[in-house]
């Protein structure tokens, strides 16, 4: 065609090369964002059994087994933080029911719970 | 001399970077519109796991979905409110499970796989799955679904157990330790009182009560009685001749303190009506047969063994009971005639004039715990 | 330099282009989603497994009963609590329907605070079906236990509560 200026189109080539490669950098990118945390992950994460446990635990020795003290509230509170990374706490009041007040934090979960007998 | 026709202006440049790169990133963000499209090969192991904790930790909904009685299949099957199939005996006791719960699951009269997939195992697209369940010295696996494929499918495993149900064992020593039977010479017929207390069951002091795994609830729950020793001569002097079983019948009323004086009439007399075909049977085996009987008047050597399957009670008379009634109190009467009188199995006159099915380990033996696997597997 | 002829055909070519990569983008993107190799499914699928039969080990038969956990706990010092726990949790874990059997393996410890060291925590083993040597990739499950009994290192024996570590691992 007349007047068609064929002159520097190696520049815009690379330039469209440059901008391929951008592309290609996109699709990293958006490949690691799909990257996230899996189902797997979430269960494993999250202390369903830990929790279900612990608050067993502290209503059989406060209630049905009736065997809580001073030292069996240190065991659990110290062996919580020690072995599985939770701060727990609990404080317990017995009137004509018995009421525990269980709180648990990992970091990552938070459980809080007021438990009245039946 | 450079040739700068053509070339772009650095403003320009400048511009259209700024511009691409905004345009890469929204166009990073369409293939995540597109995904809902695609098949559902994602996460398999995800659904099997789901799965798994509605079916082991979940109670399910509605509550008392496992009795046919209160809900059937069509209003299981219709109702867009229902369901979920867990078989959990509740929601306080996790991977025990409920033996009707176990059988109306695996039982057949469901829809399969629609059913199944919209109440246990969810999700949008159809997955095909096969969950399997065996217990401690059971010799079959109760299955449900299709055959697993080589590989390429999700896979949990559960620990389960299943609560069992109580058994009265009634033999001499017992009699003899409660003092349950006759000394009066001139009687023949003898009659032998079971008293299921269904205040003392439900809502008593034991802490059974409250524990869902080792309650005995009477309107849910198989109720055996074993008595055996029955040729056993309580008189001294004088033998035993055969005895015969010429009755069985049910009561309800409303107290238990003092045994209730005159009963009421009683809900259910066999005869005449027949045991084994009754709407929800009941199995009394004589003398260790292994067929049960249907009829009454039967004779009786030695033992029997009398089973009333779960919900008998529940469903007996027209009262509108729940299944958790604390006030409503069942009598079940034996009566016996001997060939000539003699002393018998009969409390009629013992201190509380019946035997007490309740949560006595020495008298009753309770509900125990059977250990079980579980599998579901999705693809 | 710089004139302003020929846009219209620098702008036709880039539109063109950026068609053409643009739908190449879409097409790899949707037909290629890149889920990386999950190692954390196996993971979930025993510690599932692990919590399921310690939970189970911690029922009791009958209601005012000791577990099984919290007998062999109290008893641990004679070698038939671990074989029995040894057997008891060899069997919940490796069942399957069926007649098949699993391949699992185990390192059990309990853990305790200890009152004459300043509440520090110490751990004795407790049963194990094999030793773990650092190449496994175990998962870590746990069970709180009451128990009444003199801890090694304490002073008196009397209600504690104590927790129960088990590494479970597939080989």
């Amino acid at each position: 065609m007349a007047g068609l200026n064929e002159d520097a189109q190696w520049i815009i080539l690379m330039g469209f090369i440059v901008s391929f490669s951008l592309f290609f950098l996109a699709i990293v990118l958006n490949q690691s964002m799909v990257v996230g945390q899996t189902t797997a992950e979430n269960v494993l994460d999250f202390p369903k059994n830990d929790i279900r446990d612990l608050r067993a635990e502290i209503i059989n020795s406060v209630y049905y087994e009736n065997v809580e003290n001073p030292t069996i509230h240190q065991d659990i509170i110290s062996l919580a933080l020690a072995r599985q990374g939770a701060i727990v706490s609990y404080s317990n009041y017995t009137g004509n029911y018995t009421y525990i007040n269980i709180h648990y934090n990992n970091g990552v979960t938070v459980y809080d719970e007021n438990w009245t007998s039946p | 001399m450079i040739d700068d026709t053509a070339n772009l202006s650095i403003d320009f440049l400048a511009g259209f970077t700024i511009f691409i790169v905004a345009f890469i990133y929204v166009a990073t963000l369409i293939p995540g519109l597109l995904l809902g499209v695609q098949s559902g090969t994602i996460d398999y192991n995800a659904v099997a796991y789901r799965t798994g904790v509605i079916l082991v930790e979940d109670p399910g909904s509605p509550v008392s979905w496992e009795n046919p009685s209160i809900y059937n299949n069509y209003y299981l099957q219709t109702n867009p409110y229902s369901t979920r199939f867990g078989l959990a005996l509740s929601k306080d006791s996790p991977n025990i499970l409920s033996v009707q719960k176990v059988n109306r699951f695996f039982c057949s009269t469901f829809v399969y796989p629609a059913d199944y997939r919209s109440r246990a195992v969810f999700g949008d697209y159809p997955y095909l799955f096969n969950i399997s369940l065996q217990f401690t010295g059971a010799n079959t696996t109760e299955s449900i679904g299709d055959i697993l494929p080589e590989g390429g499918y999700g896979y949990i495993r559960r620990v389960v157990q299943l609560k069992g149900w109580s058994n009265a064992t009634i033999g001499k020593s017992t009699i003899t330790a409660l003092q349950q039977y006759s000394t009066a010479n001139h009687t023949s017929t003898h009659i032998f009182w079971i008293h299921l207390n269904s205040t003392e069951l439900l809502d008593g002091t034991n802490p059974a009560c409250t524990n869902l795994q080792y309650q005995i609830n009477p309107w849910q729950d198989q109720i055996m009685i074993n008595l055996s020793d029955l040729n056993t001569t309580y008189n001294p002097n004088f033998p035993l001749t055969q005895a015969n079983l010429s009755a069985i019948s049910i009561y309800r009323a409303q107290q238990s303190q003092p045994f209730p004086n005159p009963l009421p009439a009683p809900i259910d007399s066999f005869p005449p009506d027949n045991l084994t075909t009754h709407a929800i049977p009941i199995y009394l085996y004589i003398d260790g047969n292994s067929t049960p009987v249907s009829t009454l008047p039967q004779n009786v050597t030695n033992s029997l063994s009398l089973t009333f399957s779960p919900g008998f009670f529940y469903l007996m008379g027209s009262n509108t009971n729940s299944q958790y009634d604390t006030t409503t109190q069942i009598y079940v009467s034996l009566t016996f005639n001997l060939t000539q009188p003699n002393w018998y199995l009969n409390n009629t006159y013992s201190p509380d004039g019946y035997f007490d099915y309740n949560y006595t380990p020495m008298y009753v033996t309770q509900c125990g715990l059977t250990p079980g696997v579980m599998e579901i597997s999705v693809w | 330099m710089v004139n302003c002829e020929g846009q219209l055909y620098t702008m036709e070519g880039v539109a063109a282009a950026i068609i053409m990569v643009f739908t190449m983008y879409l097409v790899m993107s949707t037909a290629t989603t890149y889920t990386p190799g999950d190692a954390h499914i196996s993971d979930m699928q025993l510690e599932q497994l692990g919590n399921d039969a310690l939970l189970m080990m911690n029922t009791p038969v009958s209601l005012g009963a000791e577990s099984p956990l919290q007998t062999l706990v109290e008893n641990n010092n004679n070698t038939a609590a671990a074989i029995a726990f040894n057997t008891t949790f060899l069997n919940y874990v490796n069942n399957k329907t069926g007649s098949a059997t699993d391949n699992l393996h185990y390192m059990a410890s309990v853990s305790y605070t200890n009152m004459t060291d300043n509440n520090a925590t110490w751990d004795y083993p407790l049963a194990s079906n094999r030793n773990l040597t650092g190449v496994e990739h175990p998962v870590r499950v746990t069970e709180w236990v009451l128990v009444n009994k003199q801890f090694p290192g304490d002073n008196m024996k009397e209600h504690r509560a104590a927790l129960v570590e088990v590494f479970l691992w597939r080989d």
